[in-house]
């Protein structure tokens, strides 16, 4: 009963913002009132069970109170606080993200929520529910453009998570892969082997997220060209050495391969791509600032060369599989920076010209360009 | 940039685990009763469904209760998921507090058990069910911790 008086309670709330909310929440605003009225029909659900008065379900009633309870938690945690916290200027980062969707046929009907964290996505797992995904961004970088390429790094995680079947399988043979490549030449039988066998055990399982977020970083560059490394390399290379270099100790099981390593792999794709100036450019700045710190590239083999070919060849799998939309030339290239952007992707792209060009008129005219942006109808 | 999509994705699969287990429990005891719950019949398939998927995957990570353990090199298996598989091991070994065919037994015999129609498997059903919501709700826990914190 007390459930069911806390979820009126935020009921209300949620009804008491929607005047004012941004337009493009509309969609995300409905899929949060949708899920407020399943976990109340759970509620009533375990009531109606309650009033038949058989002990013999109490335990299973216990445990299903219990459960949607801490549904109702992260519901309270994680999806309401988009709605309440929601103000005019997040239209920028929600139709940016909207439009993200819109250009991908699985994320289509995913609507979109913005919340205020360090950058990362909660994706829904489409073989569970259809719930929204949830976008976050730190407050400082929501109101400009140069850092909203990020997302497009973000929405990587959602299409593997509708591809996640035939993207677990295209892992599992990386790791196969590179479990061969660090099989011994010798095998012997002491402890020393046995260390290095549970080294080699530790570093094959961490390429199971590092392959994920090698793929959302190509997702990215498939999608962002020049301006999602930009934003990236920008982003993170003034955070300290960490992004440099981290002990073996703290590789085991890291969720994402070290930055410097991720560089690496960008200004491959930059090449690969053409864009020979901009790869050597991204490359440059990482390595003066390592050089700077006296940090040297050493990923104490979690990471060797040897694995470049099928980690690359893997990913290429994967965005066949996935297929992202890809940048387009004229998108990194136009000339004139006050034209009506045709998609976010020409807007960001000019935003990184124009800031690396002349970083003291950005502002005023990333002004106009936000004005004019959420002003103009988006071609899907 | 943080990682927090492994969590809430193992987070909400465990809670789907479980909101399939108490259906098909109150399911069963209701029907042994000859009462009637809210609950559809389509509500009970699907939680069978649901239920002998993870107990096919698990199957797969694990093997029989003389099989082999949990692959350590368990490949293109997300890392919470791994975990639930150690945590599942583990279990086999704590014959106090998981004595049910589900951890003593074989996967395989339980996954029959969820479309048998025979007088006494219901019995044993329930009895795994139990326990595997024991395992789960300490794993959603894990999670919902991770997520949210502590207060």
């Amino acid at each position: 009963m007390d459930l069911l008086r806390e979820i009126s309670q935020l009921e209300d709330v949620i009804h008491q913002s929607s005047s004012g909310l941004p337009p493009e929440l509309g969609p995300y605003y409905d899929a949060v009132l949708a899920m407020k009225d399943e976990l109340r029909g759970q509620v009533v659900q375990n009531l109606d069970y309650l009033d038949l008065g058989l002990d013999v379900i109490l335990p299973d009633l216990l445990s299903s109170t219990q459960t949607v309870t801490r549904s109702f938690a992260l519901y309270n945690h994680m999806y309401v606080r988009s709605v309440l916290r929601a103000k005019h200027s997040d239209r920028l980062c929600l139709k940016t993200l909207r439009w993200l969707h819109s250009i991908h046929e699985q994320t289509r009907r995913v609507p979109v929520g913005l919340s205020d964290e360090e950058v990362s996505v909660v994706p829904m797992d489409p073989e569970i529910s259809m719930t929204p995904a949830i976008y976050f961004l730190p407050c400082s970088v929501q109101y400009g453009l140069l850092y909203l390429p990020l997302f497009f790094h973000e929405i990587g995680h959602l299409l593997y998570a509708f591809h996640r079947r035939e993207m677990d399988d295209l892992v599992r043979d990386l790791q196969g892969q590179i479990r061969g490549l660090l099989a011994p030449s010798v095998q012997r039988n002491d402890q020393h082997a046995r260390d290095d066998e549970r080294l080699r055990g530790y570093i094959v399982q961490t390429w199971y997220s590092w392959t994920q977020e090698l793929f959302c970083d190509a997702v990215g560059y498939s999608l962002g060209g020049p301006a999602f490394a930009s934003a990236f390399s920008m982003y993170l290379r003034l955070r300290g050495p960490d992004q440099y270099q981290v002990s073996p100790r703290r590789l085991v099981l890291r969720t994402h391969p070290v930055t410097w390593l991720r560089i690496r792999l960008l200004a491959d794709r930059a090449r690969r791509a053409g864009r020979h100036h901009d790869a050597t450019s991204l490359e440059g700045a990482w390595d003066s600032i390592g050089a700077a710190m006296d940090v040297t590239e050493d990923y104490y083999g979690f990471y060797d060369d040897s694995f470049l070919d099928p980690v690359l060849s893997t990913i290429e799998d994967m965005l066949t599989e996935t297929e992202p939309r890809s940048f387009r030339e004229h998108e990194g290239t136009a000339a004139d920076p006050d034209a009506i952007p045709a998609s976010p992707v020409y807007l960001l792209n000019t935003a990184w010209r124009q800031f690396l060009n002349n970083p003291d008129g950005y502002r005023s005219w990333e002004e106009r360009a936000i004005e004019s942006f959420i002003a103009t109808e988006l071609p899907e | 940039m943080r990682a927090q999509w492994l969590t809430v994705q193992s987070f909400q699969h465990g809670q789907e685990l479980l909101a399939a287990i108490n259906t098909l429990s109150i399911h069963l005891k209701l029907r042994d009763q000859s009462a009637a719950g809210p609950d559809s019949a389509k509500a009970v398939e699907d939680a069978r469904r649901k239920l002998d998927r993870f107990l096919e995957e698990m199957e797969q990570m694990i093997g029989g209760p003389n099989g082999k353990e949990v692959n350590p090199l368990l490949l293109g298996t997300n890392p919470r998921t791994r975990e639930l598989a150690e945590s599942f091991e583990e279990a086999r070994k704590d014959r106090t507090r998981f004595r049910s065919e589900l951890f003593q037994g074989d996967i395989a015999n339980v996954r029959q058990l969820l479309d048998s129609n025979v007088k006494g498997d219901e019995e044993l059903l329930l009895r795994c069910l139990d326990e595997l919501r024991l395992l789960l709700q300490e794993h959603v826990q894990a999670d919902a911790t991770q997520i949210m914190g502590q207060i």
